[in-house]
């Protein structure tokens, strides 16, 4: 079961002011919709993540198209969409990206408007970005880069050994190798190593909201279920995660609470698990994407 | 962050605020035959140093501008004065000294530096020095430590064997010429037989003056089995109209002796600064370089060692900044010509701000100088897409049996990282920050911290100025 949006629903919830109002919505699927995943697509529901009508354009391209979005605390909500829909760019506009104009609409992370803020900012908010290509910084050491990441965020420092040790500790139980603690940031990582080391900081950061852009492609079997095993601990009640993915391994092991289909820059319906379950099994096309 | 930057800019203008020129002689502008002859008669030098100077005046006239490296063009002899005397007194403590030079002075933090950390220092305002002192304890060693002016008076046995003759000859190149024409300053280092001065000597050159010349003259000589740090520093302050930097340094390493020579150049970004840096190194001998270029309009240095005894070694170590506007060139030349002489070079250089460096190299191995090793390494990193690094590594090889290694790379700082670092929680100047301390690590590691924390202070410095 799940709601498919048209445009005239759309334009109606940018006027939809408080929850009683949701009766305005002219879906045709109007009376199946159930908690949890409605209180995503209901404003002024007190989400953790909240993305209202927005629009942005990457080098003169407009991308996203009227996105709108809600995350409450402690779910999990997947992002599914053809190639091409806007879905990095959205997770990019969301943390921020100094390479992607907001024309229109807002952000809000924890009831704060924060549309524009730096990404440095929306990070000690406690938003983080897994990368699906993580840049490569040559000649920057992972160990210091995480420790000046850690300095920044103004925490105490342990001693460089305990740092390291702790850090390696956590590698270990994520099934990463350690030795790539010793090597520059991303630089020469494998498509895995760089998934785990994406993984790596997911765990150590430890965010209130993360956006993870396809952690699981180029992930084999083994991995997909050491980062699943991670992940479920934002099942906390606290902290919430919106995941790309395009596979349904994943799917299977953190039971999403909703699912949204995105396509030509907006989300284009929203659903649970059963919606990600009708796409793995019929595509994208029943969306005219 | 704000606050940090905010003292930075305060330090800055302090070094590149002008103060009011003082001097009690000057030449005219521009250079000529009698222009030469006035400096060498307000200095009441002997003949010897006054023929010296005319016959480097007469290869200055016969040699052409260098047809490679930056751009000269707008360098115009006719308006660059080019002997200043500021005072004609030499002083052996601070309380002695002028309180406007004094005050410079203090503003930099030397007297105090002097104090904790040197074994000896000269201080030198435009042409000349005002001051020089070295510490009893290296004195009555033997140990000399004062102004090449003083020196040709004093010393003239050990000025005439080693100034300008071997080691940079006058007719060595135009700029050369033009040095030995119009030098004036510099310090005169000699380190007797197995004397080991364990702090390090400084000297510290400030140009004040617009549209003027420095042309200080640095001589080391580190007799057999010694060893000594000296220390250079260089400031100007900022004026619209271009001046010239053209020293010239000779070091003398002798059997087993060693010598550290650290610089950091600061001028301001309307020197030219084109300078010339040679030592002999002897058999077992050790020459270290180690410079920060980071000032200045455009620089061409090539720090140069010549490996003439069994066993000599060599290390090059080179940061260069070319920040908006700026133009280094610069690099390191070895050449080996005894057998098992050994040399690392390691040049790092940065450009931002549509900043220009180019590294130039000559690496040569003589022919007999077997089982010799080198190695050289330079690696540029570009913060920005408007800036430029070009690489031209020469070398020439004569001998089969030796070992060779080049590196170079090239990494421009791009968007997607630093949104990826951002993204983390730092900001822009920490993001940027981590990427030169991880680029620079390899070269701060080998550096004495003082120096190290010095660099990165400055680097910070030119970078605030053009960055976020």
């Amino acid at each position: 079961m799940f709601v498919v949006y048209h445009e005239s629903v759309v334009c109606i919830r940018e006027n939809v002011d408080n929850v009683s109002e949701r009766t305005k919505f002219d879906s045709p699927y109007e009376n199946t919709y159930d908690p949890p995943y409605i209180m995503s697509i209901v404003p002024n529901m007190n989400s953790l993540l909240r993305v209202d009508n927005l629009y942005a354009r990457v080098e003169g391209k407009d991308i996203l198209s009227g996105v709108s979005l809600a995350i409450p605390a402690g779910e999990i909500h997947f992002l599914v969409g053809p190639n091409g829909s806007g879905k990095t760019t959205l997770a990019n506009t969301l943390m921020g990206s100094p390479q992607i104009t907001v024309t229109a609409g807002a952000v809000s992370f924890d009831g704060e408007e924060i549309t524009a803020l730096p990404p440095e900012e929306r990070a000690k908010k406690g938003l983080h970005l897994w990368f699906q290509h993580p840049a490569e910084i040559a000649g920057v050491g992972y160990m210091p880069f995480l420790r000046s990441v850690a300095a920044s965020r103004g925490d105490t420092l342990p001693p460089e050994k305990e740092f390291r040790d702790a850090v390696a500790a956590r590698a270990e139980e994520l099934e990463m190798p350690v030795a790539l603690l010793e090597r520059n940031l991303n630089e020469g990582f494998s498509g895995g190593e760089k998934k785990r080391s994406e993984l790596l900081q997911l765990a150590v950061f430890a965010p209130r909201f993360a956006i993870l852009d396809e952690c699981d492609s180029g992930l084999d079997v083994d991995g997909i279920r050491a980062a699943a095993k991670a992940l479920q601990a934002f099942r906390d009640g606290r902290r919430s995660l919106l995941v790309i993915t395009h596979h349904g391994a994943l799917r299977e092991y953190l039971h999403p609470d909703a699912v949204h289909v995105m396509a030509r820059g907006r989300i284009v319906a929203s659903g649970g698990e059963e919606l990600a379950i009708a796409i793995e099994r019929d595509g994208f096309g029943q969306f005219g994407a | 962050m704000v606050k940090l930057l905010s003292k930075i800019s305060d330090a800055q203008a302090l070094w590149e605020r002008s103060d009011p020129e003082r001097w009690v002689s000057r030449t005219g502008k521009g250079i000529s035959q009698k222009i030469v002859e006035e400096i060498s008669s307000l200095k009441g030098e002997p003949d010897w140093m006054r023929e010296k100077r005319l016959a480097a005046y007469r290869f200055f006239e016969s040699k052409q501008m260098p047809a490679w490296g930056v751009d000269l063009s707008g360098l115009n002899f006719d308006d660059i004065t080019f002997f200043i005397r500021p005072d004609e007194r030499r002083f052996k403590t601070w309380d002695e000294v002028p309180g406007d030079i004094r005050r410079v002075y203090d503003g930099l933090g030397i007297p105090e530096a002097e104090q904790k950390f040197l074994a000896g220092l000269v201080g030198q305002y435009e042409s000349e020095s005002f001051y020089g002192r070295i510490r009893e304890k290296w004195e009555k060693q033997g140990v000399i430590f004062t102004d090449t002016d003083t020196a040709v008076k004093k010393y003239p046995d050990l000025v005439k064997e080693y100034f300008m003759t071997r080691c940079v000859p006058i007719a060595d190149h135009k700029f050369a010429a033009l040095h030995g024409a119009v030098w004036s300053g510099g310090s005169f280092v000699y380190i007797p037989k197995g004397v080991h001065v364990d702090l390090p000597l400084q000297a510290y050159f400030r140009m004040n003056a617009s549209q003027s010349g420095q042309f200080e003259h640095t001589l080391i000589i580190a007799e057999e089995g010694s060893s000594v740090h000296y220390i250079e520093s260089c400031t100007a302050p900022k004026y619209t109209k271009d001046s010239l930097h053209s020293a010239v340094v000779e070091i003398f390493v002798k059997k087993g002796a060693s010598v550290r020579y650290t610089t950091i150049q600061n001028w301001s970004k309307n020197v030219y600064n084109l300078n010339t840096k040679r030592a002999i190194v002897e058999e077992d001998g050790k020459m270290e370089w180690v410079g920060g270029s980071l000032g200045s309009k455009a620089t061409m240095l090539y720090p140069m060692s010549v490996l003439t005894g069994r066993g000599a070694h060599a290390r090059h170590l080179n940061i260069a900044l070319a920040g908006p506007g700026q133009w280094k060139d610069t690099g390191a030349k070895v050449i080996h010509g005894a057998p098992h002489t050994s040399s690392r070079v390691i040049s790092k250089s940065i450009s931002l701000g549509g900043g220009r460096s180019s590294y130039r190299g000559l690496l040569k191995i003589a022919k007999g100088a077997r089982g010799s090793k080198a190695h050289v390494q330079c690696d540029a990193l570009l913060l920005d897409e408007h800036s430029q690094s070009d690489t031209y590594p020469y070398m020439e090889i004569y001998e089969d049996d030796v070992s060779l290694m080049h590196e170079a790379t090239v990494n421009r700082v791009t968007d997607d990282q630093l949104f990826y670092l951002r993204s983390r929680g730092l900001s822009e100047e920490q993001a940027l920050d981590l990427i030169l301390a991880g680029f620079l690590d390899p070269i701060s590691r080998e550096l004495p911290l003082d120096y190290a924390i010095e660099l990165n202070r400055f680097i910070r410095m030119e970078m605030a100025g053009s960055v976020g």
